[in-house]
């Protein structure tokens, strides 16, 4: 007995040491720093015919590319009343089909529009899709019809024909024979009222049995080789795509109990199978994976190609695009052909200002070891953005030494870690930290104050210097040591505007200026916007001046006094809730003509440009205009917009200087060249070149001055203007005569009118009064997160009226301070 | 074994038994914390410059760290005595022949049952600023009280570690009572000794051992009543009940470690000081009963 408890004692202690042992050796996902293989692409340019503007559908059927493409003809010839003749431009359908190498481009069917300009009704031809099929490809048509049903007692002055417009429609299948040729159309459904009915094949499958699927947005039809109707399947909970899988069958992307499922589609049966296949949260669209694997979807921050495998319900990272030095913002998921296991051929359409190029890319893959190896440089990114992804393929393209590698974090991200910052925050703390970081979602201060960053003041300094940027935006980026962590492109800046005459010059605006103001304006009145909440306002009042309740230094917070409490019971005077009626939306006066009328005291305006704001301020207030931003007792309440994404170094970055010539691009002028201005640049020499464009008045001899126009959506006249336009500025008049035309257009609405406010060169004035505000703006628009949620978890137990202001600002008192100190 | 004599043998057998508990206890114990020592007196995980007791020195002066020092030390003094003694208490009560024994002791045992999500749940309908707690106060004309912010919170905080912990703590001392020899209770009823007497010269003495680890026990539990208060106002309670482990856990949130790590090994320091305190006082109070 003592033996056999001796035995149980050692089988247990076995047991122990291996199950100890066991998680050393466990295989786990890999994460080595080099993929095993990466696809390298062979770029074909592809020459589209200048009559195309842009591609519909494309498959890869047999070696070549078939494509429909949307494209201009030359219409009907039109004889008007008094003899004149005129050929209108249409809009066409083309289906090509080119080698994959890029020869042999072939046009091989043409429709579009006929008899357009009849009133008696439109009629019109369209591509739906092109598909291979066992016997060969074909192709899907549609003729419509537009025609009016109209009933025997119409009367047009007292009804409207497009009341009873109708669309009839005939759909065919047009097989393409292997030189091209065009057979013979064969009608497969037709209806009488295209809107009731709803039918738009997007794409047509073929099975491995010849059998044709097609999917409307809640019906399968199912057609055999003869393209005789065998099956009409309703989807109640409507259909996200039909794919072809692995095996050859064909399977309907449906809505499930709680995702999108895969289901058979069974022809015989009617029916689609009751086996269900949840599919991974991001598969958008399934797509075809060329009977090697069951489909194919790009993963849905666009990096990569992945594939899907039914039986072991695991996705498979089949192409990392950027490793491949691919746009993926070119590659749709529908447009990849898998060739074999080793080579795959992709379709690329890149948009760009000055055109819309096409490349055909035939990916091959390759060992890692095989491809020229070069320094690692590394970028963490949450969702990379498409102008970095463009900077980071130029920059490996042409960089012979340095390559950089991306982790894209939100990859990693789940319910709980929505970004998926907590493996961003592991490898930083474990040592783990890349060389660059885009910082957007990012959170910033946290890894700043970590040391994580490198200070890119000096860097700015040593290499192009401030003069070169708009030194007031970075100087409020830098923390209170003076040190710059993050580089943005753009900007933009926050404030708020009101009458010089009821807020000031905006020399000084403190809360108490504001509430002073406030009680001098006409009963009914409002601070803000007339939708402003007590929630809105508070967070507009308070996030400002944060700064002023907190002492980062000392940890002293002063929540607790009269000040904060006077803003809480400020807010008394706007509504727990807002309710967006009709009537708002309709008949609602813009903030700016709330002030010209004395019903509001401030409005919020973003400059972003020079353009935009003379249109909302000047042209409106005129030299009332007084840009006074938010309450608040240090400097003024104007508060930068970061704009673009935001580039960091790590401080442990072996390659600084490598690393700060990649970010450095975006603060130069030539990253402006072929780019589009949204906000201002923070570039000097671009920024001063803006402005002088916006100066620089154009004149026309045949324009003629409109003045500003003014109309209603209804078509009546308007009665009387509802706004007296202060010293409205007009345009200038040439040594020639010729009138100025207009840089751009202001547009208002007040009571049902709208106005259009033409708006010309800007006036020095002008521009000293926005640079007035940019040079005397401190602040980024940026708050402490843990602050602002405790704060406001806090007082909305005040809006509710559950507890006095006194109370409130005593809670937030006590937890804030906690947070501040924990900080010290 | 051939050729190893019997205490080697022995020995070789007690590191076989031993090795698995050892190798475990090394790697997520005593491994992790050596790194937390480690990480203690160096300025940063980027930067790993030795600064000796820089970092003590700031955690020390930090406001917030003596905060949920002053209120988990606190709590602990009220609450680890009320869960002792109350449970000891219940303990005695139940040991007599009293009706509905049986379900007394379910009824103190079930909220170990119940998950820490729902008693957290619970809890906020009972004491909710809208709770029915106030719903109660306001029928009888009383003002409403904000029992999670107020001076209270603390109260009700010691009430929910009591109600989890006393069922626990109670059958660990139905069953040391249990333990005690019959024949010197009887021997002491045939003398005439009190109750008081019986209670602290015979059940105490007995029960020394398992007083010091129900008190150890409450006192693990009392840091670890954290978790219910983090569910019920979140990282930043107000001021009362900010504890040690928000102080930990806000800070390893933040990526703080070098102030997560001190506070972690001062508290490992003070646990350890207390405990070797009260195996001492369990020495001297029982030395004559284990003898």
């Amino acid at each position: 007995m003592k033996k056999i408890k001796k035995l149980a004692a050692f089988i247990m202690a076995v047991v122990l040491l291996v199950t100890a042992f066991s998680g050393c050796g466990k295989q786990e996902v890999e994460q080595t720093d080099t993929p095993d293989f990466v696809y390298v692409p062979t770029y074909q340019k592809f020459e589209m015919p200048e009559d195309v503007n842009w591609v519909n559908q494309l498959q890869f059927i047999g070696g070549k590319i078939f494509f429909v493409a949307e494209g201009t003809a030359e219409g009907k010839e039109m004889v008007y009343e008094d003899g004149s003749v005129y050929k209108p431009t249409i809009s066409v359908n083309k289906l090509f089909s080119v080698n994959t190498d890029g020869t042999e481009l072939t046009e091989i069917m043409t429709v579009g529009y006929d008899n357009y300009w009849e009133e008696t009704g439109a009629y019109h031809e369209y591509i739906n899709s092109v598909s291979e099929g066992v016997n060969g490809v074909t192709a899907i048509v549609s003729e419509t019809e537009t025609y009016y049903d109209l009933p025997a007692d119409f009367n047009e002055n007292t009804d409207q024909m497009w009341n009873y417009e109708r669309q009839r429609a005939k759909y065919y299948f047009v097989p393409i024979g292997e030189d091209g040729s065009v057979g013979e159309k064969t009608l497969f459904y037709e209806t009488e009222n295209l809107y009731e009915d709803y039918f738009y094949p997007e794409r047509c499958i073929c099975d491995a049995e010849g059998n044709w699927y097609i999917g409307t947005w809640n019906q399968i039809r199912v057609y055999d080789s003869a393209y005789n109707e065998i099956a009409k399947i309703d989807v109640e909970n409507g259909i996200n795509g039909l794919v072809k899988l692995k095996d050859g069958s064909v399977a309907a992307n449906v809505w499930g109990s709680e995702s999108y499922v895969l289901c058979a589609v069974d022809a015989k049966a009617q029916k689609l199978s009751e086996e269900e296949i949840v599919l991974p949260s991001n598969v958008y669209s399934a797509n075809y994976g060329g009977g090697i694997y069951d489909f194919i979807y790009g993963s849905s921050n666009g990096n990569s190609l992945l594939a899907y495998d039914i039986a072991t319900g695991e996705s498979e990272k089949i192409v990392d695009w950027l490793d491949s030095d691919v746009d993926a913002s070119g590659v749709y998921a529908d447009r990849i052909s898998i060739v074999d296991e080793e080579t795959i051929i992709a379709f690329e359409e890149i948009w760009k200002d000055s055109g819309t190029s096409y490349n055909i890319i035939t990916l091959k893959k390759t060992p890692y070891s095989e491809i020229k190896q070069k320094e690692i440089i590394t970028l963490a990114a949450i969702y990379l953005d498409y102008d970095v992804r463009s900077r980071i393929l130029e920059f490996n393209k042409t960089n012979p030494d340095y390559r950089i590698r991306v982790t894209d974090y939100s990859e990693y991200a789940s319910g709980e870690d929505y970004l998926g910052l907590t493996k961003l925050n592991t490898e930083i703390i474990s040592g783990n930290i890349p060389d660059i970081f885009i910082t957007s979602n990012m959170p910033v201060a946290k890894y700043a104050g970590k040391g994580v960053f490198e200070d890119l003041a000096p860097y700015i300094e040593n290499d192009m210097g401030w003069n070169s940027l708009v030194e007031p935006f970075f100087k409020a980026l830098m923390n209170d040591e003076g040190k710059l962590y993050e580089i943005y492109d753009s900007f933009s800046v926050n404030t708020y505007m009101g009458l010089k005459n009821v807020v000031g010059d905006g020399s000084s605006w403190t809360f108490d200026d504001l509430k002073e103001a406030f009680a001098k304006l006409p009963e009914g009145a409002t601070v803000f916007e007339s939708d402003f909440t007590k929630e809105t306002a508070f967070h507009y009042l308070f996030s400002n001046s944060i700064d002023q309740f907190v002492d980062w230094e000392t940890g002293e917070c002063r929540f607790n006094t009269e000040e904060f409490i006077d803003i809480l019971e400020f807010t008394e005077n706007f509504p727990l809730t807002f309710e967006y009626t009709d009537d708002y939306y309709m008949y609602n006066e813009m903030s700016v003509v709330r002030l010209i009328n004395g019903k509001q005291l401030i409005s919020r305006v973003n400059l972003y440009n020079f353009s935009y704001v003379r249109g909302n301020t000047f042209y409106l207030l005129g030299d009332q205009t007084s840009f006074v931003g938010l309450p608040t007792n240090e400097g003024m309440g104007h508060t930068f917009n970061t704009g673009g994404a935001g580039y960091a170094i790590s401080s442990t970055c072996k390659n600084k200087d490598v690393a700060w010539d990649f970010i450095k691009v975006v603060l130069t002028e030539e990253y402006w060249d072929d780019k589009y201005i949204g906000n201002f640049p923070t570039n000097k020499a671009v920024f001063e070149r803006m402005a002088k464009e916006e100066m620089t008045p154009t004149f026309d001899e045949f324009y003629e001055p409109t003045g500003i126009m003014s109309g209603t959506y209804s078509g009546e006249e308007v009665a009387e203007d509802t706004i007296t336009f202060p010293d409205y500025v007009k345009g200038q008049v040439n040594e020639q005569g010729w009138h100025e035309v207009p840089k751009n257009y202001g547009y208002i609405e007040s009571n049902g009118v709208y106005y259009d406010i033409p708006i010309f060169a800007m006036t020095e004035q002008e521009y000293q009064e926005i640079m007035n505000v940019i040079e005397n703006t401190t602040k980024i628009s940026r708050y402490d997160d843990s602050v602002m949620n405790i704060v406001n978890e806090e007082v909305a137990y005040f809006f509710n009226g559950e507890r006095t202001a006194q109370q409130t600002a005593e809670y937030i008192q006590s937890r804030v301070n906690l947070y501040v100190n924990e900080q010290k | 074994m051939l050729g190893l004599n019997a205490k080697t043998r022995d020995v070789i057998h007690s590191w076989m038994f031993l090795g698995p508990s050892f190798l475990g206890v090394s790697v997520f114990f005593i491994l992790p914390f050596l790194v937390v020592c480690y990480y203690s007196v160096i300025k940063s995980p980027l930067n790993p410059e030795f600064v000796f007791l820089e970092n003590f020195k700031n955690v020390i002066g930090n406001s917030a760290f003596n905060i949920a020092v002053k209120n988990t030390v606190d709590f602990s003094i009220v609450a680890v005595p009320l869960a002792v003694v109350l449970s000891l208490g219940l303990a005695l009560i139940l040991e007599e022949r009293i009706p509905l024994k049986s379900q007394f002791r379910t009824f103190f045992l079930s909220p170990m049952m119940v998950p820490v999500a729902s008693v957290v749940l619970i809890w906020q309908v009972l004491f909710h600023n809208n709770g029915v707690l106030n719903e109660i106060i306001l029928n009888f004309g009383g003002e409403k009280i904000d029992w999670l912010k107020s001076e209270w919170a603390i109260g009700v905080i010691v009430v929910l570690y009591l109600w989890k912990n006393l069922g626990y703590n109670m059958i660990l001392f139905m069953a040391a009572l249990a333990n005690i020899p019959r024949e010197l209770l009887e021997v002491a009823e045939v003398e005439g000794a009190s109750e008081a007497y019986k209670f602290f010269a015979i059940k105490l003495r007995y029960l020394s051992p398992t007083v010091l680890f129900v008190t150890i026990l409450s006192m693990i539990n009392s840091f670890k009543v954290f978790r219910e208060i983090y569910l019920l106002t979140g990282e930043y309670p107000v001021e009362r009940l900010y504890m040690l482990q928000h102080f930990m856990n806000n800070t390893f949130e933040s990526l703080d470690y070098q102030k997560l790590s001190v506070a972690a090994v001062l508290m490992a320091v003070v646990l350890v000081v207390i405990i070797a305190l009260l195996f001492r006082i369990e020495d001297e109070f029982g030395k004559d009963v284990e003898g």
